[in-house]
């Protein structure tokens, strides 16, 4: 391998009439004017480097004007086709601009209504944080699963579960509450319980105090 | 007021994390690989030592210890800097118009991704596995309650999952005195800007020429499924920060084959070893960057080196196991047990696997044409004489892709192609940035 250093100071030819193997002392040199003397730092010669015939130089001369336009259409490609997908995004989106609170963005789809986290919370402030909250959900409401992460993740330290109910009528559920020592329930999107004043509504959701 | 506390606990760690990392490498003068030390180093100091004392900790007190962990290692690194020298970084400046064309390309996409990150919620993942924890820690203290790990109502919230993201969010929760999904998104456009930094220093170090480090930065923007797809960068998913920490743990490894000093290979390894307390799939990356270390570090006969690089990363994975078997954390149930009984069972799944990354990979939607060229990228590689360096880059990236598809032959989820629809392009993501790097590092010298 010939690894040539300094090539900014002048030219330098390496020729076909180079040593046969080992290293090369010397090469013609053509310095014009006041050009400095350059620097060759002679590595190994390898043998098979002295077949430079002029296809070869033809080739590497196509290469060199090919590399360019490979990386530009490599780049271009890269670049269009990005774009292409930057224009699917599909991320959720806030609604507007400001303070925005994400469990509220995945709560408004549910409840249709804004605030829903900062709403829930100050609904269930005064309960007993070590009974746990139940949220009723009809059975085959897609919401549902979706509700038990997206609440739960916001008023620890109450356990939550999902109750899926077959039936519209949530009074039996409610008692069955009662007597595990829950404190809230949640029901939702089902026909709100005998009224009551304790009962608070957030949207589609009813938080119903059933703790004694 | 908010907003300036939050700001106030970022400046903290990141003093912090400039502080390690000028003490580990005095003669690091960049802006860029500074910027890139302050921000991951300070993140991990800040996590570990946030888990580590929120065990005996908690409030203001352990605010304060966490806070002092990260002032020490500033305020020694501002005793060793000459005088003269304290503000002497380098701040690379734009030469020639493809420079400053480049730059200027990078500035505008940071403006529109700023713009896209305001109004971006954290995603589902982002919210229900992720920012609870920060949230349940910054309720409690600023550790996660026993209760938690064992809670099962709040399995969904995978409890077994590391606590980097988590305790980062938390950090920023106790300096404001309250939780908040608006505010906590500052530390992802953070985590891009690492990313654009470390594409910058890579490609520009590796190829020798500044402009092939812009434009690595600004292809980053085109990949589509890291900056506006469903699980983008500034969603609060962990895969977008495990992938900056996988190639920052790579590119400080390439340094370290450039300029073999003992300090970047500490570095490499603090980065490796950190990728388990981001994300479980951590592991797996960790394993094979190790054995990708390894073979070129004993190799150089460097065996007290290759055997230091281990270190960090068998603490973390030991520790953070230690640590859910204390608490008797909830499992994982994703996966089956790994016995050849269950390995024979579901085999047929292989080819649909296979199938499944084929179709990821072409997916241009997501990933724009990044995984096309990638293995043109290690043959142009190749033939510009860096035959080592694209074994190594192809190792990386191959072996943790064949890693992560195999294990959905153990998915216990029913049907198993949900699961891969869901999890597969994030595991994907985490060898993108490597795999970009490569791309820019390949292309054909066009003479500039």
């Amino acid at each position: 391998m010939v690894s040539i250093s300094n090539t900014a100071f002048g030219f330098w030819f390496l020729t076909d009439s180079q040593p046969e193997t080992g290293r090369i002392y010397a090469c013609t040199r053509t310095c014009l004017g006041a050009h400095s003397i350059g620097i060759i730092d002679f590595a190994h010669f390898h043998p098979s480097d002295r077949n430079v015939n002029s296809a070869r130089s033809h080739n590497s001369h196509r290469w060199r004007i090919l590399q360019p336009l490979l990386a530009v259409a490599m780049v271009a490609a890269f670049v269009v086709c990005g774009l292409h997908g930057l224009k699917k995004a599909r991320s959720h989106r806030t609604d507007g601009i400001g303070v925005l609170n994400s469990t509220d963005s995945f709560l408004l789809q549910a409840l249709r209504v804004n605030g829903g986290a900062e709403k829930i919370l100050s609904a269930i402030s005064d309960l007993p944080p070590l009974q746990p909250l139940a949220i009723i959900a009809p059975k085959d409401n897609i919401f549902g699963p979706i509700l038990l992460p997206t609440i739960g993740s916001i008023t620890w330290p109450h356990q939550v579960y999902l109750i899926q109910a077959a039936n519209p009528d949530v009074s039996k559920s409610l008692d069955t509450l009662r007597n595990d020592h829950f404190a809230a329930a949640l029901v939702y999107d089902l026909a709100p319980p005998v009224p009551d004043s304790g009962n608070r509504r957030v949207g589609a959701l009813t938080i119903v105090r059933v703790s004694k | 007021m908010n907003t300036l506390l939050a700001a106030l606990g970022l400046a903290v760690l990141l003093f912090g994390g400039w502080g390690i990392g000028y003490l580990l490498i005095p003669g690091e003068k960049p802006i860029s690989t500074m910027a890139v030390h302050a921000w991951l180093l300070g993140a991990i100091v800040v996590t570990i030592t946030l888990g580590f004392f929120g065990t005996i900790l908690s409030g203001r007190g352990l605010l304060a210890l966490v806070a002092v962990a990260c002032i020490i290692p500033g305020f020694a690194a501002l005793r060793k800097i000459p005088r003269r020298g304290m503000f002497a970084f380098e701040w690379p400046r734009p030469a020639g118009w493809l420079e400053w064309t480049l730059l200027a390309v990078i500035l505008c996409q940071c403006a529109v991704l700023l713009r896209y990150a305001w109004t971006t919620a954290i995603g589902w993942d982002g919210l229900v596995v992720w920012e609870i924890k920060a949230r349940i820690a910054a309720y409690n203290g600023g550790s996660l309650p026993v209760d938690y790990f064992t809670d099962p109502t709040r399995s969904w919230s995978h409890p077994d999952y590391p606590l980097m993201l988590p305790l980062l969010e938390t950090w920023i929760y106790m300096w404001m005195g309250q939780s908040s999904q608006f505010l906590v998104r500052i530390i992802y456009p953070v985590f891009y800007f690492a990313a654009l930094l470390l594409l910058y220093s890579g490609a520009a170090e590796i190829s020798g020429k500044r402009w092939v480090g812009l434009l690595a930065a600004s292809l980053l923007f085109f990949v589509s499924l890291l900056a506006t797809g469903q699980s983008n960068v500034f969603t609060g998913y962990a895969d977008f920060p495990l992938a900056v920490l996988y190639l920052a743990a790579v590119a400080s490894f390439i340094r370290y084959t450039r300029d073999p000093a003992n300090s970047r290979a500490v570095l490499f390894a603090i980065y490796a070893g950190a990728m388990p307390w981001m994300k479980r799939e951590g592991a797996i990356l960790w394993l094979c960057f190790i054995l990708v270390a390894g073979v070129e570090l004993i190799g150089q006969r460097k065996i007290r080196v290759a055997l230091l690089a281990v270190v960090p990363g068998l603490i973390t994975i030991a520790g953070w196991k230690i640590a859910q078997f204390s608490v008797r954390a909830i499992p994982n149930h994703d996966f089956l047990p790994a016995t050849a009984a269950n390995v024979a069972a579901h085999l047929n799944r292989v080819g649909p696997i296979l199938r499944a990354v084929i179709v990821e990979l072409s997916s241009i939607n997501d990933w724009s044409i990044l995984w096309a060229v990638f293995p043109i990228a290690l043959v142009l590689l190749a033939a510009k004489g860096r035959r080592t360096l694209s074994l190594q880059l192809g190792a990386l990236v191959f072996m943790p892709l064949v890693l992560y598809a195999s294990v959905y032959i153990l998915s216990s989820w029913n049907p198993y192609q949900t699961h891969i629809d869901c999890s597969l392009p994030r595991l994907v993501s985490h060898l993108s940035l490597v795999a970009l790097l490569t791309f820019a590092i390949a292309l054909p010298d066009t003479g500039q």
